[in-house]
């Protein structure tokens, strides 16, 4: 199975859109995937699955339990299901997932869009700012974030390939600009350095990537030389990886789209706690959300911007190096 | 001439409760009343029907899952008749490297890990889907028991709805109706509404069957193999059934005071 982007991916900005062309291909290429939804197969761009292969689809309707029991039985039968929907709600199933699909350790992959402030309009109920909290804590499942289109596609396709038991996807709505190498390979579980940089360590995933790329230019002028790690793979964690950095640096900063309660910041400070303790600081949602025109405007809310990274950044390295 | 079948059922179904009650008295949070209820439904299931278990894909097999889990010292009793679980083993129910409280799918004969009340009958709409996928619906059925208590669960009418919005014929639902939950009469806890009518409406056949005798449960499942729609028997039964005392309160275990009957 090919991983490098296929050409229809051309012109594919948001991210869901990735996510819907990834499965179609694993429709093409694996006759076992069988795609579910809950009632919002346009939304997370199944639908394009169910037009090609609509034995294969089942929409669920509004019960995300029942999707989650059903997506366990066809794993337990010898399919690969796909349940997509919207990760906050998703969540509701969290008991059966922990039950009737984690602790067998089933081949379900979880497609979760609409993930972190990306559903800016629906405002609070419809946001996630636990979800990579609640699914790190899960036992066997993994736990994926792609930074944007591109690595959304060659993510879905190469853990299809490789990773046989439950993964989450975490996958935002349409705001996603490209911040990775199109043409490089995904690998699953491996941190993927996009900047190099000695004077701190700027770890995030999805979409927050790009206002972290854009504010380690105004940090660079300030003559700050900061390292950015995309952890696309959040569980299993990249330990090495990470030690390496902070060894590297010594200073680390996480940016996330989520609280900063068990997402991102508790996965690296967790790990470097153990391996290479220093001091870690979290850039994260600051409460609920709300509705709002764009998902900038809410980043702008939180303080996730690129000119409020680096200005909160640079705080932190005055308190610590200078 | 030899026994009827009836009377073979019976005499199996006699020593399976001799096994759940030697459970209860072992270990005291063993759930002895719902275990007797539901036995006579496992001991037709696999000892009169008969469930085909040899196929090489998982969809060209018979699936049983027992989503009413804390009942599954009756699914012990019925894998140590079958030769599954050797008998000495049973005594270590619920001990630390014995049997586990719950179904777990790593345990000899269990297909479907359960335990937490209300996930089983999508799980067996996940089976039957792949079961019509790969052509086996009209062959093989899935098998799921629950509890009345049980369908307090919304995701069981969840469940139930994709069962028939789908036509899965191959599901077969068992509902094992006690009459108890945990904290007492269901009707005291929770409206359970009228069963037949709450399946009916959203496309089920529904049968009605006393859960203890085995011709009716044997001729439920006949009807089930023959019907075009998924089908739910409703089997009343008698929490405690075979134990005077847990039948005539509708407890659930078996006390010090009743214990000390069994063992001079």
């Amino acid at each position: 199975m090919q991983t490098g982007l296929p050409s229809e991916l051309k012109g594919v900005t948001r991210i869901r859109d990735a996510v819907g062309k990834a499965l179609l291909f694993l429709g093409d290429t694996d006759p076992d995937v069988v795609v579910l939804t809950a009632d919002v197969a346009r939304s997370t761009r199944t639908s394009w699955f169910a037009d090609r292969f609509p034995e294969r689809f089942v929409n669920i309707g509004i019960s995300e339990q029942d999707m989650v029991g059903f997506a366990a039985g066809l794993a337990l039968a010898g399919k690969k299901p796909y349940a997509a929907a919207f990760a906050m709600f998703l969540m509701r199933a969290w008991e059966q997932i922990r039950n009737s699909i984690d602790r067998m350790n089933l081949d379900v992959k979880l497609i979760a869009t609409h993930s972190g402030f990306s559903d800016h309009g629906d405002g609070a109920s419809h946001q996630s700012l636990e979800d990579i909290a609640l699914m790190r804590v899960l036992h066997n499942m993994a736990v994926v974030v792609p930074a944007d289109p591109p690595q959304a596609y060659k993510a879905v396709v190469r853990i299809h390939e490789e990773v046989r038991g439950p993964v989450y996807f975490r996958i935002g709505r349409d705001y996603s600009p490209t911040v990775t190498d199109p043409a490089s390979d995904y690998k699953f579980g491996e941190l993927e350095i996009l900047r190099d940089g000695s004077d701190i360590a700027i770890v995030s995933a999805g979409p927050l990537l790009a206002q972290v790329l854009e504010a380690t230019e105004a940090l660079q002028r300030e003559g700050v030389d900061a390292a950015v790690a995309n952890l696309h793979t959040v569980k299993p964690l990249d330990e090495q990886g990470l030690e390496a950095l902070a060894r590297r640096t010594g200073l680390l900063v996480v940016v996330e789209e989520h609280f900063p309660r068990g997402g991102l910041f508790g996965a690296v400070a967790e790990a470097l706690a153990q391996r290479y303790p220093v001091p870690v600081y979290p850039i994260a949602a600051k409460s609920y959300g709300h509705s709002a025109r764009s998902v900038l405007d809410l980043y702008r809310e939180h303080a996730l911007l690129a000119d409020s990274i680096a200005s909160r950044i640079l705080e932190i390295i005055g308190r610590h190096k200078r | 001439m030899g026994i009827s079948l009836s009377e073979k059922l019976h005499e199996i179904s006699l020593r399976a409760r001799r096994r759940i009650i030697r459970m209860g008295i072992i270990e005291k949070s063993v759930h002895v009343g719902a275990s007797l209820s539901v036995l006579d439904i496992l001991v037709t299931l696999y000892f009169g029907r008969g469930l085909r278990r040899t196929g090489n894909r998982p969809t060209e097999r018979d699936w049983l899952i027992l989503s009413k889990g804390h009942a599954v010292p009756a699914l012990y009793a019925v894998l140590a008749e079958k030769g599954l679980i050797p008998e000495d083993r049973l005594d270590a129910i619920r001990a630390i490297d014995g049997l586990e409280g719950h179904p777990d799918y790593t345990t000899e004969g269990i297909d479907v890990s359960t335990g937490s009340l209300g996930q089983g009958l999508s799980i067996a709409a996940g089976i039957a889907y792949a079961m019509r996928l790969d052509g086996t619906e009209d062959r093989h059925r899935v098998y799921v028991i629950l509890g009345d208590g049980e369908l307090d669960e919304g995701q069981v009418w969840e469940a139930a709805a994709t069962v028939a919005h789908l036509g899965l014929r191959s599901v077969v639902a068992i509902v094992d109706v006690n009459g108890f939950q945990l904290d007492g009469p269901v009707e005291a806890i929770k409206t359970k509404g009228d069963l037949v009518l709450r399946w009916r409406s959203l496309g089920w056949s529904v049968v009605e069957v006393d859960g203890h005798d085995y011709e009716m449960l044997l001729s439920a499942l006949r009807v089930a193999d023959q019907e075009k729609r998924p089908t739910v028997i409703l089997a009343y039964t008698r929490r405690g059934k075979g134990l005077g005392f847990l039948e005539a309160s509708g407890g659930q275990h078996i006390d010090r005071k009743h214990a000390d009957r069994f063992t001079e």
